[in-house]
């Protein structure tokens, strides 16, 4: 019973109409899983992935427009004021009032909001630098030479942030 | 608004420089997140990213607690509450009292959330095909290569 139950749960995870052997699927499944683990690392932020992800765009661009920074994450303003909001209570950023405009309002992270993504960057790496340690030195040498095309592919794709 | 800097940024300043291997998990790190961003923006299906990862593990999960996708979403109970209550809303998610707990609440993918985490998945894997396919042959065998790569290290999930 348990077991079919899991059978049916892994065919409808392999989705249908998708060859999981080409290059694109495989990479895309690679990418979540792998950020998935990484996500697992963040424990002693205590944000959510949401909150987390907004906080690392205001440290990375610095003070940006409520309005900017709703549309750069694919959150509503209403949902984006909510994680203003707890970032703001947790002191990880600041609301300020733009000088010439006083209706529109900019986000911009605290040192201890830079202090919070710096430290999960480590933890992120250190995991990473853990599962490295798996590789043979065959993996690794070619972990070294194939890692900057990943780099090219993703810089090209210019996420908006830097 | 602040112009683009390099990604070197992303390391503290002033710090030493990282050794081999921690300068290879950084570099890592970076790629597979921004990547992951990115796909993750091209493909939203009309979700909010919280309800579009929340309808991805509670498929993942087969049926969950709310507790439990509470957990695996690293939100606080009302969170995930609202989040489930917009899926069930736009007709991805069903909620369903547990058949042995009756207190216990789990959450179901219906068929229309189904097609839509496959809508997802279908504008990613294109969104990767044209990027792989704009590479020259070497580069695009190092892709490969890298994607063997990163398989090795995220198996067995």
């Amino acid at each position: 019973m348990l077991a079919s139950k899991h059978l049916v749960a892994r065919v409808d995870h392999m989705a249908a109409g998708e060859d999981p052997n080409e290059v694109p699927v495989r990479m895309r499944r690679a990418i979540g899983r792998l950020n998935r683990r990484l996500r697992q690392t963040r424990a002693g932020a205590g944000l959510s992935p949401s909150q987390y992800e907004v906080l690392v765009t205001i440290v990375g661009r610095g003070p940006m427009r409520h309005a900017d920074l709703a549309t750069m994450e694919g959150l509503n303003p209403t949902m984006l004021s909510r994680i203003i909001g707890k970032l703001e209570a947790a002191g990880l950023a600041t609301r300020l009032a733009d000088s010439g405009d006083g209706r529109v309002v900019h986000v911009a992270a605290t040192t201890k909001g830079r202090d919070v993504v710096t430290r999960v960057r480590g933890e992120r790496s250190d995991a990473l630098g853990v599962a490295l340690k798996g590789l043979s030195a065959a993996e690794h040498e070619r972990l070294v030479a194939a890692l900057p095309v990943l780099e090219t592919l993703v810089d090209r794709l210019g996420d908006g942030r830097p | 608004m602040s112009p683009s800097r390099p990604t070197a940024v992303d390391h503290p300043q002033g710090t030493a420089p990282l050794a081999p291997d921690e300068e290879l998990a950084s570099r890592l790190r970076v790629a597979v997140t921004r990547l992951n961003r990115k796909l993750r923006q091209q493909a939203l299906a009309g979700l909010s990213p919280a309800q579009a990862s929340a309808l991805a593990s509670i498929n993942r999960l087969d049926h969950p607690t709310l507790g439990e996708l509470a957990a695996v979403e690293q939100v606080q109970p009302p969170t995930v509450t609202r989040l489930v209550t917009s899926l069930e809303g736009a007709g991805l998610v069903v909620r369903e009292t547990d058949g042995i707990d009756r207190r216990v609440v789990r959450v179901r993918i219906t068929a229309e959330g189904r097609r839509t985490l496959e809508r997802i998945r279908k504008l990613k894997n294109a969104f990767l095909t044209r990027r792989l396919a704009a590479l020259d042959p070497a580069d695009q065998a190092l892709a490969e290569a890298l994607t063997t790569l990163l398989e090795h290290l995220v198996a067995p999930e």
